[in-house]
């Protein structure tokens, strides 16, 4: 099965990891990933603080690209995008603001209907692929691994059709046929502080600090992660969290997609552990 | 400069109305839901909650002034929990295109040069590039925040998570184009 991908500005840059392990876990059960062509960024969180029809317009270009190439489905691997391009695809059922986008789109000679559902690839893989065909997919069991699934804001947030607002257990299911144990999790759709963690540093630092002890608590060995952003957010500030608060042994990131690639036969290299920030060490050495 | 009081708090009524749900803000019912949900309303000189009752009592520009939505993480808590189904995290972004547009500086301006950086970078190129996002929000916010961040930037670096090169839309006539109607009707 083929799906229209997104991947977003985020996964070219600073997770090629994700980019790369998300088209393996997804290779595994059947589905290919087509990137959408010639795409423009989301607009992410910070475009419709400016100027809320251009955010719209620049967001649906890609609506309107995904559309005219006949998909149905258009799936993102970033929270953020997930519900940018979703907040666009909804924006357009307000008459002022499709009116508006709408002639901005057809001054590019282009043209949004309003059909083509945003998806988020755990939320695939849950309700497409499903957990009997991820368990028929799993050839090296994590056994033994304890993973913290982390969901952040946006997966259930303000959409909160795909799973539970506050604890939603997508991730966890998607995983769970790997043979890892999915510890409980209280603080997995807190948020990660997302751009304040540059703007307001001490903000995002307590937020963080907030996830990572709860995940501490809860004995995980890592704590699994399904958006670029939040991934960045986790792992890159645990020195500077340790000099706040009482942190001193690193919590291993990774994404969810890592895992489950690694449990589908591929090795530690093929998925880029070594591309995390803090390096799951007993992993890298149990996949070698 | 806006004058603060009604006019201004009608102002931000008008900007919801081109968001869905957006009018349920006339709705509030003061309950507080939103501010106890909302993970950084310590750190803001008006709650959420404080917020809407401010904007009632004509006091939109003193909250425009204030850091409070830039202290808005974007994490829709308040939005899913609000018994009266305001769609606040929205309001937020309203709150912020607001004091752009009257030109109004909030008393930490960071949050607003970060996006300020953000914007020129995807008209310009359609894509957002995280290291010259990084590298042009630091010239303008002092180097201090910079060597913070050079262990952040090499260990990024290191672990090949860090793109020298932009990206650039290849349709960069569409994004114009775009551009250039919406400025047309903006006046």
């Amino acid at each position: 099965m083929n799906y229209l991908f997104y991947p977003g500005c985020a996964l070219e840059a600073s997770s090629p990891h994700y980019y790369k392990s998300c088209r393996l876990s997804c290779e595994k059960v059947g589905i290919q990933l087509d990137e959408l062509e010639d795409w423009t960024c989301c607009g992410a969180t910070a475009y419709v603080g400016t100027d809320e029809v251009k955010a719209t317009a620049y967001s649906a270009r890609n609506l309107a690209l995904a559309e005219r190439a006949g998909a149905t489905d258009l799936v993102t691997a970033c929270n953020a995008c997930y519900i940018t391009l979703r907040k666009s695809d909804k924006f357009f059922t307000n008459e002022t603001m499709r009116h508006d986008a709408s002639e901005a789109l057809q001054a590019a000679g282009l043209a949004y209907d309003g059909t083509v559902r945003v998806r988020h690839i755990a939320e695939v893989l849950l309700n497409d692929v499903g957990p009997a065909r991820i368990k028929e997919s799993i050839t090296t069991p994590l056994d033994g691994l304890k993973v913290a699934c982390y969901h952040g804001c946006l997966l259930t947030r303000p959409f909160t059709d795909i799973g539970d607002p506050e604890q939603p257990d997508i991730m966890d299911r998607v995983l769970a046929p790997t043979g890892a144990e999915m510890v409980e999790f209280p603080a997995t759709a807190k948020c990660c502080g997302g751009m304040l963690m540059t703007t307001r540093r001490e903000v995002g630092l307590a937020l963080v600090y907030e996830i990572l002890s709860c995940a501490r608590a809860m004995k995980a060995d890592v704590v699994a992660v399904a958006c670029p952003l939040c991934s960045v957010n986790l792992e890159a500030y645990q020195d500077a969290i340790g000099q706040v608060y009482d942190w001193d042994r690193p919590m291993p990131i990774v994404l969810f997609t890592q895992l489950l690639a690694l449990a589908q036969g591929a090795s530690a290299e093929d998925v880029g552990l070594d591309q995390c920030m803090i390096r799951p060490e007993f992993l890298m050495e149990r996949f070698a | 400069m806006a004058s603060p009081g009604v006019p201004l708090s009608g102002e931000l009524v008008k900007e919801l109305e081109r968001i869905p749900d957006g009018e349920k803000i006339k709705q509030c019912i003061q309950c507080g839901t939103c501010s106890a949900s909302c993970p950084t309303a310590y750190a803001m000189d008006y709650t959420p909650r404080a917020v809407i009752a401010a904007m009632r009592a004509g006091q939109l520009e003193k909250v425009l002034r204030s850091d409070t939505a830039w202290l808005c993480a974007s994490c829709y808590s308040c939005t899913v929990r609000c018994p009266a189904g305001i769609q606040f995290t929205d309001m937020m972004y309203a709150l912020k295109r607001l004091g752009i547009k009257h030109g109004i500086t909030p008393k930490d301006d960071r949050g607003q040069k970060l996006m300020a950086t953000f914007v020129e970078d995807v008209d310009e190129s359609g894509r957002s590039s995280e290291l010259w996002l990084m590298a042009k929000y630091f010239m303008r916010t002092g180097p201090q925040a910079a060597l913070r961040d050079a262990a952040f930037a090499f260990n990024m670096w290191r672990n090949r998570r860090l793109k020298l090169v932009p990206e650039r839309v290849k349709a960069a006539e569409q994004l114009k184009a775009i551009k250039r109607a919406l400025e047309r009707r903006q006046g």
